[in-house]
């Protein structure tokens, strides 16, 4: 019995390890036979963003001739820091990260001092501004412009002619969730739009979206609110899935951030007005810093914010053909300044061809 | 195995079968009264939180639609949670529902997608008994804890939907998006209630769950088949999982690799605030369905009330913290763990 149920252990140990629990896999198909090997950190593959965000890093990766070795931390910063303690064990020759939480960021950089590596951030800053001293360890960051995307949402509401507003967004203290709710607010207040009751968080989820929803249309009934923002597609379905059963599709109008395939289904549909995208770049993108850097060609400025993207009813298709059908076509060789001098130190940026 | 399901429960059990703990007060008296009218204070607790609702903000709170909303809200919780109670009544724990009705949620969706919605529905609810047949196994069978059974199972399932979706959402209609809209949602509510009340009330196997929880060692030497209906436990937990996934594609009208995140806790939250203790042993689906209630329409009133999203999660925390210490019913428990 014993020997079976050890048996039995293993297989689920190995299952829970083949299915993704806390478990790094290695890009065999991207390698590219290069001498450079890679690490990326990712919060949690589940999140369709992120696998999205891993499959063009390792994209640009193999355009690169670099290994790309992707851990996922399932949402936890523990996980996070021994995935990073892992790959440097492994002995990569740098590591992207994409913090779980910006207060994370400063330990993972430490553990890239530590070892002698070279590290850059992508999607969260990690709490730290590159600088000359810290050169020789971190590269940079590539993050969004998440007060932006928010101002976006804003702003397309505003155009809309809308007045009245209901607002959800993630949870509190996630900086990503928190400056796209910042810079969705100040927009909305200098358009003039009335934001009611208080935002709802943390609302990330498709069930969470139609909840929240649910109940702002029970807290101001007919609905007494023209337009809604939600901190993601994710949440939007939902709301849109709420506003559907309510017999208020097309009623409410609704501004997302994200881009993602149900966002961009809604906007073809018509229920979503916007939903800025393209921002799943940000982990190629540092990895083109980290590269570069390893190369000793390091950007004169590693602080990079990427450009706003919104995607509306009229480049919807456009942007569906280039960054929801296939990944992405970024030619790296010609981004990266170690493989071209010449390249634009500014050229890091969301583009729809 | 089918005589423990359809045999009807004799009347002298023997066991405290608890079979319709909210309705006979009126024949009990003295101490077996007061324990009866515990069991009432779920219900009252909701009841006080619709009174108190309709009070500040009845124009908003009690109106036909958002009454709809609440019990749409509550239903994939109370479903997943009506399975759930039988694993605790049973004196165990699963910790995988959330990444159960994840897996049959996507599984039965992208099926759905091809083959029809019979097939999409037949195969999540199929899936959902199968993660629970495995959880049933290992505990019941190969004596690993359930507490770890169901909390690999957690990580396998979750796992498992990220690789069938690939982290792309399905598009569901037919009758799978229709189990989760007007009216279908409120029939599979109602079956699931009738059904896992019937099973837990009305059936050996029901009695068998609640004698194990009681006493499992007392129960084996008085013949009951505590392996077999410790694994059937299960079974009827993931197959509840598995329907609360389809209800909730429905619902959503997708499904997604992210589906029902957490919503292990929301459940076993639902069971306690029902009065089931984790112990074991007692406890009903009805009050289940009162306790997945209780916890949406506390939210739903407090976003009603315009009270802060941080200060909705302290009260909710606090709230269920309290229900339980008010309404548990200590004279049935040996020991509080």
């Amino acid at each position: 019995m014993l020997k079976t149920t050890s048996l039995l252990a293993a297989g689920l140990t190995l299952a829970m390890t083949l299915t993704g629990c806390g478990s790094s896999s290695d890009d065999k198909g991207g390698g590219g036979g290069g001498d450079l090997t890679i690490g990326f950190a990712v919060p949690v593959l589940a999140n369709p963003y992120w696998k999205a965000n891993a499959d063009f890093a390792k994209d640009i990766g193999k355009q690169l001739g670099v290994k790309v070795v992707v851990a996922d931390a399932q949402e936890q910063e523990t996980n996070q820091l021994k995935n990073v303690q892992d790959l440097i064990a492994q002995g990569v020759d740098g590591i992207v990260f994409g913090p779980i939480t910006a207060e994370i960021g400063p330990r993972l950089l430490d553990e890239c001092k530590r070892a002698k590596i070279v590290c850059a951030a992508a999607a969260r800053k990690p709490g730290v501004e590159p600088s000359a001293e810290s050169a020789d360890y971190y590269a940079g960051y590539v993050v969004g412009d998440d007060a932006g995307d928010g101002a976006v949402g804003a702003k397309a509401l505003v155009d809309a002619g809308c007045s009245k507003v209901v607002a959800m967004s993630g949870l509190q203290g996630n900086s990503v969730a928190d400056a796209r709710l910042d810079g969705f607010v100040k927009e909305a207040e200098a358009g003039g739009l009335t934001i009611l009751g208080k935002p709802q968080r943390p609302v990330e989820l498709p069930e969470a979206g139609l909840k929240a929803t649910q109940n702002f249309l029970a807290k101001f009934p007919g609905p007494g609110f023209d337009c809604l923002f939600a901190f993601n597609d994710s949440s939007a379905v939902g709301a849109i899935q709420a506003l559907g059963s309510a017999g208020q599709n097309g009623k409410v109008k609704v501004a997302s951030i994200d881009g993602t395939a149900d966002g961009v289904k809604a906007i073809q549909d018509g229920d979503m007005l916007v939903s800025p995208g393209g921002e799943f770049i940000n982990g190629g993108m540092a990895l083109i810093l980290a590269y570069d850097a390893i190369n000793g060609s390091a950007r004169d400025n590693g602080a990079v914010v990427l450009n706003s993207l919104p995607v509306t009813n009229e480049n919807v298709e456009a942007y569906k053909a280039q960054f929801v059908d296939r990944l992405p076509q970024y030619d790296a060789k010609s981004l990266s300044l170690a493989s071209n001098p010449s390249a634009d130190q500014d050229g890091l940026k969301i583009v729809i061809k | 195995m089918n005589n423990v399901f359809s045999r009807l429960a004799e009347p002298s059990s023997g066991l405290d079968g608890d079979p319709q703990p909210l309705l006979d007060v009126g024949e009990a008296s003295g101490p077996r009264r007061r324990l009866h009218l515990m069991r009432l204070l779920p219900l009252a607790g909701l009841f006080g939180l619709v009174v108190f609702y309709t009070a500040i903000a009845g124009d908003r709170f009690m109106t036909s639609s958002n009454m709809a909303n609440l019990i749409q809200q509550a239903s994939v919780v109370a479903i997943i949670g009506f399975g759930l109670t039988f694993v605790v009544v049973s004196g165990s724990i699963d910790l995988s529902v959330g990444s159960v009705a994840a897996l049959a949620g996507m599984s039965g969706g992208l099926v759905a997608v091809d083959h029809g919605s019979a097939a999409g529905i037949a195969a999540g609810i199929a899936i959902g008994g199968l993660c629970g047949a495995v959880n049933g196994v290992l505990f019941a069978v190969f004596k690993v804890p359930s507490f770890i059974v169901t909390l690999g199972m957690l990580s396998v399932a979750r796992g498992l939907t990220i690789v069938v979706s690939g982290t792309q959402s399905a598009q569901v209609d037919g009758t799978l998006g229709a189990m989760g809209t007007t009216p279908g949602i409120y029939i599979v509510l109602g079956a699931a209630l009738i059904i896992t009340t019937a099973l837990m009330n009305q059936t050996v196997f029901g009695r068998h769950t609640r004698s194990i929880g009681g006493e499992e060692r007392v129960s084996g030497l008085s013949g009951v088949p505590v392996t077999r209906v410790k694994v059937m436990v299960f079974v009827v937990c993931g197959l509840m999982a598995g329907l609360g996934g389809l209800v909730l594609d429905g619902q959503l009208g997708v499904a997604t690799a992210q589906a029902a995140t957490g919503f292990e806790l929301t459940a076993i939250a639902a069971v306690v605030l029902g009065g089931t203790p984790l112990t074991g042993g007692i406890g009903n689906i009805w009050n289940t369905a009162v306790g997945a209630l209780i916890i949406v329409v506390l939210n739903n009133g407090l976003v009603i009330l315009g009270v802060a999203p941080e200060i909705q999660q302290i009260i909710q925390g606090a709230i269920l913290v309290l229900a339980v210490f008010v309404a548990l019913d200590r004279s049935k428990i040996g020991v509080i763990k």
